[in-house]
C-alpha cells in the first residue's frame, strides 16, 4: 500500500491537508518560535566534548547538503551538535537510494536531518518545520494554481519526477509533453538501477534564463536560488486543494522531521531537546534560506 | 478519401516494384553465393548458415589465423563484418567508423568513413555505444552499390560501397529526445529500414523506411498510439483476433502515456519475398517501472509482420503484455520451412528475451509453439497456444510492494541480441543463450517531502545451473534440445553454422569455438585479444574458406569493463553478474580471420 503512491495521488503518509491561507502563515509560525528563541540563545556555546554526532549527509545535494557544508541541513546539523555538546561528523553518501539500509541501519551514521515524519523505516522527531510546493516564475509572470492557462501553453515546465508535480502534470495532460525536457534536465541519464539527481539550481536556472516558463519545486529546494536571483524570480505556494485524476487528494504541503534508526529513542529524545533549545537559530537558518514556513496542522480529533 | 490515397499508393508502389524488384533479386542472389556474407543475418531468412564445407569436423582443429585488423576502437563490437564480391566491410561502435578492405590484400584499407557525430550521443546510449552492423544494397543501372550505416546520433547514412563517399544522410532518430541508432539497417526492395534505441528514456518506437537512392522517407510505423500511426492494415490480425485488433495502441495505455511508451526496435529483421512480408520485434514499454503504466501497453513486445512497400501490419503478436522485467522483444527472427504435426509450414521462430522461443505460422501469425529456452524460466508457467497469453507466476512479478528473488531470466533475458544459426538439413537451431537470474529490490527515499522517488534495483547473478550461458541445438518440431553445452559466460553474440557440420561462436571471455553441430562436441578453440559480443561469419575467397569474427568486449554484459564500474548494481545490474569477466579479458577491438593452412 505504502508504495502505491500513483494510485493515492502521490500521498505517502496520508497527512491531512490544511492551511489554505497562503498569506497568513508567517506570524503563526514566528510567534511561538520567537518566544522560545531567547531561551535557546542562552544555551549558548558549550564545550563539544561529547561523542561525535554522526550525521548522514549527501555530498552533492545542495541546497540541503554538500561536502563543503554549504547546505542548510549542514547548518541545522551544526546547531543540533552544539546544543548536544557533540561535535558533528558528517558521513557522506552519494547514492540516495539506500541511505537508510547502507548508512543508517549499517551503523555508519545516526541521524538524518530532513525526513518525512512517521516514516516507517525510521524513528522520527516531532516535525520541526513545514513548507510547500511552489510555482517559480520570472517576475511579472503569475501562476497561482494548477488550472492556470499558462500551464497549458507553457513550452517547458521544469519539475522533479516522482513528486506531486508529476502527479499534477499527468492530471492536466502535460506530463508526456514534458517528458523529454524532464530527461534533458539530467542529460538523458537513465534512472534505472541508479540514483539520478535533478539539480534544483538547474531547474530554477532554466526559469531565469527563459528556457522554462515555470518550475514546480518543493520550496526548500528552490528557495535559495530564487533568493539569489535578486528579485527577478517569484516563488508562489501552490494552494493545497489539489486532487489527481481519480479525485484523490494530492497534498502540496509537508512537514519535515529528524530521523534516527528505528528504536533509537535515546537519540530521538536528545534531539527533541536540542530542537527545542535551538528553535530560534534553526528558524533563522530556514528564514535566511528564504524558505516559506507554514504552521503545523492541528491534529484532528 | 483514404481509399483513393491507398489505391494511388498501391499503384505507385506497384510501378516502383517493377523497377526496384531487380535490386532485391540481386541481393537475394548475392546472399545465396556462399563466397559472400551480404547482410548481418546472412540471408533474408536469417539462417546464419553457410553451405561452405572446406572447413569441417575433420580439419577444423587445424584452423589458424589468416589475418587480423584492429579497428582502433575499444568499446563493445556487436554484429559482424559483411563480405561482398571481394570486399569486407567492417563497422565499429561509436564513433561508428566504417572500413572497407580488399580481400586480395587485406593489409591495406581501401576506404574508411569517419562520421562527424553529435558527441551527446555517447552520453545517451544506455549500455555501451555498440553498433550491430552495416547493410549493403547492390548497384542498379547507374546507381552505385551502397553501404548503409546507422550512426549512434540517430542519422542514417548511405555510402558508395566502392569509394566510401557519402551519398545521402537522413535523421532517422532524434537524439534530442534520447533516441539513438545501434541497429544494423536492413535493405528490402528499394528501401532501407532502420529503428531507434532508447525505450529506456521513453522514446516511442518506430521503424522507418527510406528510399535507398535518395533517402526520401517512404513510411514510418510506430509501436504505440493511434492505428494510423501504427499502420494497421484492415486485415490486421484477421486470422488471429485473439491477439487483439484495432484501437489498442491507445486503449491499453492510461491517458496519453503511449506518447512516451517505448517499444523501440533495435534488433534484427527478416524478409520473406514469397509472402512479401518483413518480420521484426518491438521492444519494451516505458517507463521501466511497470506500476506507472497500467495496461497491456500494446504494441510493445510484439512480433510484427508488415508489408515492406507501405509498412502496413498484417499481424502482430504481443508476447509479453504489460512487461515488468524489461524483456525487450527485439531479438532476431528466423524463417524456416518445417513439418509440424504432419503439416509443412512456413515458420518464423524468435528466441525472446523472456526465456521463451516462439514459433508462428508466418503466413497467418498463428502461434505454433512456445517453448522455454531453459526449464528454470519462472516468470511464466506456460504460454497458452490458443490465446497466446503467458500464464504468469506472481511470485516473480516486479510490483513495487514486492521484493522478488530469483527471477529467471534476468532483464538481460535468456537470449539477447545475438543472431543464431539454423541448419536447414538437420532442421536444428543453434542457440547462444544467457543463463542469468535476478533479484528485484524496490526502494523509496525517506525524505524530500512528497517526492516519492520510487524505483528498484536489480541484482543479477548466474542462474541455478551455475554457469552463465549455453549453446543448445533446438528442434522446433519436437520442442526438444538435441544437445546442450554449458559456457562459463553468456553466449552473447550468436552462432554460425556450416555444412561442414560445424557451429562457431565467440564467448565473452574471448574464445572463438567450433563445435560438432551433430553432438555439440568441442573441436577447436582459440583465444582472441578481447571478449566477443558479435557473431562469427564465413566466406570464400580465391577458393579458400575463411571464418571471421569481431573481438571487443563491451555491450551490456561488458559495460562494467568499458566504463570501469564497480558498484554491482551499476550497468543495469550487469556489473555484479559479470564481475568475474575482468579476470579473463580486457577491452579491445578488431577483426580476426581464420583459415586452414595451405597443406590441409
Amino acid at each position: 500500500m505504502m508504495f502505491d503512491w500513483w494510485r493515492t495521488g502521490g500521498r505517502l503518509s496520508g497527512r491531512p491537508a490544511t492551511g489554505r491561507g497562503v498569506a497568513r502563515w508567517w506570524w503563526l509560525v514566528l510567534l511561538p518560535w520567537l518566544l522560545l528563541g531567547c531561551q535557546s540563545q542562552q544555551a549558548g556555546t558549550m564545550a563539544l566534548d561529547g561523542p561525535p554526532l554522526r550525521v548522514c549527509a549527501g555530498e552533492n545535494e545542495l541546497p540541503y547538503s554538500d561536502r563543503e557544508g554549504r547546505g542548510f541541513e549542514n547548518a541545522i546539523a551544526r546547531e543540533l551538535g552544539e546544543a548536544l555538546g557533540r561535535p558533528v561528523r558528517f558521513v557522506w553518501w552519494q547514492d540516495a537510494r539506500f541511505v537508510v539500509r547502507n548508512y543508517l541501519n549499517a551503523g555508519k551514521c545516526d541521524l538524518m536531518i530532513g525526513v518525512d515524519p512517521g516514516h516507517p523505516e525510521l524513528t522520527t522527531s516531532r516535525p520541526y518545520y513545514r513548507s510547500g510546493y511552489v510555482f517559480v516564475t520570472r517576475k511579472g509572470v503569475e501562476v497561482s494554481d494548477w488550472d492556470d492557462p499558462l500551464l497549458q501553453r507553457a513550452g517547458h515546465i521544469a519539475f522533479v519526477p516522482h513528486s506531486p508535480a508529476e502527479v499534477m502534470l499527468r492530471k492536466i495532460g502535460r506530463y508526456a509533453d514534458m517528458f523529454f525536457y524532464m530527461n534533458e534536465l539530467v542529460d538523458f541519464k537513465s534512472r534505472r538501477n541508479k540514483y539520478v539527481r535533478w539539480e534544483p539550481q538547474r531547474l530554477v536556472g532554466d526559469v531565469l534564463s527563459g528556457k522554462a516558463e515555470v518550475a514546480v519545486l518543493w520550496a526548500p529546494e528552490a528557495a535559495r536560488y530564487v533568493r539569489d536571483a535578486g528579485g527577478r524570480l517569484t516563488m508562489r505556494l501552490i494552494p493545497d486543494h489539489q486532487t489527481d485524476r481519480r479525485g484523490d487528494p494530492v497534498p502540496q504541503r509537508y512537514s519535515v522531521a529528524l530521523g534516527v534508526r528505528k528504536g533509537d529513542e535515546a537519540l530521538r529524545r536528545d534531539l527533541e531537546r536540542a530542537l527545542a533549545a535551538r528553535r530560534g537559530a534553526i528558524l533563522d537558518i530556514l528564514k535566511a534560506e528564504g524558505i516559506p514556513l507554514l504552521p503545523e496542522p492541528v491534529a484532528k480529533r | 478519401m483514404p481509399t483513393m490515397k491507398l489505391r494511388l499508393a498501391v499503384a505507385l508502389v506497384m510501378m516502383g516494384g517493377a523497377v526496384t524488384g531487380q535490386a532485391n533479386q540481386k541481393l537475394i542472389e548475392l546472399s545465396k553465393k556462399d563466397s559472400n556474407w551480404v547482410m548481418p543475418t546472412k540471408d533474408y531468412s536469417a539462417t546464419h548458415y553457410s553451405k561452405l564445407k572446406q572447413i569441417d569436423t575433420s580439419n577444423v582443429s587445424k584452423l589458424q589465423v589468416a589475418w587480423t585488423f584492429s579497428t582502433g576502437v575499444l568499446n563493445g563490437h556487436e554484429g559482424g563484418p559483411l563480405v561482398v564480391d571481394g570486399l569486407m566491410y567492417i563497422n565499429t561502435p561509436f564513433p561508428n567508423t566504417v572500413y572497407a578492405l580488399d580481400l586480395n590484400d587485406p593489409s591495406k584499407i581501401v576506404w574508411e568513413y569517419k562520421p562527424k557525430q553529435n558527441p551527446a550521443a555517447r552520453a545517451v546510449a544506455c549500455c555501451d555505444v555498440v553498433n550491430r552492423g552495416v547493410a549493403y544494397a547492390p548497384a542498379e543501372g547507374r546507381k552505385p552499390a551502397k553501404i548503409f550505416l546507422g550512426q549512434l546520433d540517430g542519422h542514417l547514412v548511405a555510402l558508395n560501397a566502392k569509394t566510401g563517399e557519402e551519398i545521402w544522410k537522413m535523421e532517422a532518430c532524434d537524439i534530442r529526445v534520447g533516441a539513438t541508432i545501434t541497429q544494423a539497417p536492413f535493405v528490402v526492395k528499394d528501401k532501407v529500414l532502420v529503428g531507434c534505441s532508447g525505450a529506456e528514456l521513453g522514446v516511442r518506437g518506430y521503424v522507418t523506411a527510406f528510399n535507398i537512392n535518395d533517402g526520401k522517407m517512404e513510411w514510418r510505423a510506430f509501436a504505440t498510439g493511434p492505428d494510423e500511426d501504427i499502420r494497421l492494415s484492415p486485415k490486421f490480425n484477421e486470422k488471429t483476433p485473439q491477439y487483439g485488433r484495432f484501437g489498442l495502441g491507445l486503449k491499453t495505455w492510461e491517458g496519453d502515456a503511449w506518447k512516451i511508451g517505448g517499444g523501440t526496435n533495435w534488433g534484427w529483421y527478416a524478409y520473406d519475398p514469397s509472402l512479401d512480408l518483413i518480420y521484426y520485434g518491438s521492444g519494451n514499454p516505458a517507463p521501466w517501472n511497470e506500476t506507472m503504466r497500467p495496461g497491456d501497453n500494446k504494441w510493445t513486445m510484439t512480433m510484427w509482420a508488415r508489408d515492406p512497400d507501405d509498412g502496413m501490419a498484417i499481424y502482430g503478436y504481443q508476447k509479453t503484455p504489460h512487461d515488468e522485467w524489461d524483456y525487450a522483444g527485439v531479438n532476431y527472427m528466423a524463417l524456416t520451412e518445417q513439418t509440424i504435426n504432419g503439416k509443412k509450414m512456413k515458420l518464423v521462430s524468435h528466441p525472446d528475451r523472456n526465456g521463451i522461443i516462439y514459433t508462428l505460422n508466418r503466413e497467418t501469425g498463428e502461434l505454433v509453439r512456445a517453448d522455454k529456452l531453459d526449464d528454470t524460466v519462472n516468470w511464466v508457467k506456460y504460454v497458452d497456444l490458443k490465446s497466446g497469453q503467458p500464464v504468469r507466476d506472481p511470485e516473480y512479478g516486479t510490483r513495487m510492494d514486492h521484493q522478488a528473488r530469483n527471477i529467471c531470466p534476468s532483464a538481460m533475458g535468456y537470449h539477447n541480441q545475438g543472431v543464431d544459426a539454423y541448419d536447414p538439413e538437420k532442421e536444428l537451431f543453434f542457440l547462444g543463450l544467457n543463463h542469468i537470474c535476478m533479484d528485484w529490490e524496490p526502494f523509496m527515499l525517506p525524505y524530500r517531502a512528497g517526492q516519492f522517488f520510487v524505483g528498484a534495483t536489480l541484482n543479477m547473478y548466474p542462474g541455478p545451473k551455475g554457469v552463465m550461458g549455453f549453446v543448445r541445438a533446438y528442434d522446433v518440431k519436437t520442442g526438444r534440445f538435441k544437445w546442450s553445452v554449458p559456457e562459463k559466460f553468456s553466449v552473447w553474440g550468436g552462432t554460425l553454422a556450416t555444412k561442414g557440420n560445424l557451429v562457431f561462436y565467440g564467448t565473452l571471455d574471448g574464445w572463438i569455438k567450433a563445435l560438432d553441430s551433430r553432438s555439440g562436441k568441442l573441436l577447436w578453440k582459440f583465444k582472441l585479444p578481447s571478449g566477443v559480443i558479435g557473431h562469427p561469419i564465413t566466406y570464400e575467397h580465391n577458393g579458400k574458406q575463411y571464418v571471421a569474427i569481431y573481438y571487443g568486449v563491451g555491450g551490456w554484459p561488458g559495460v562494467g569493463l568499458v566504463f570501469d564500474l564497480k558498484d554491482p548494481s551499476a550497468g543495469l545490474g550487469a556489473v555484479g553478474a559479470f564481475k568475474e569477466l575482468a579476470h579473463y579479458t580486457k577491452m579491445g577491438g578488431g577483426v580476426m580471420v581464420f583459415a586452414l593452412p595451405d597443406d590441409v
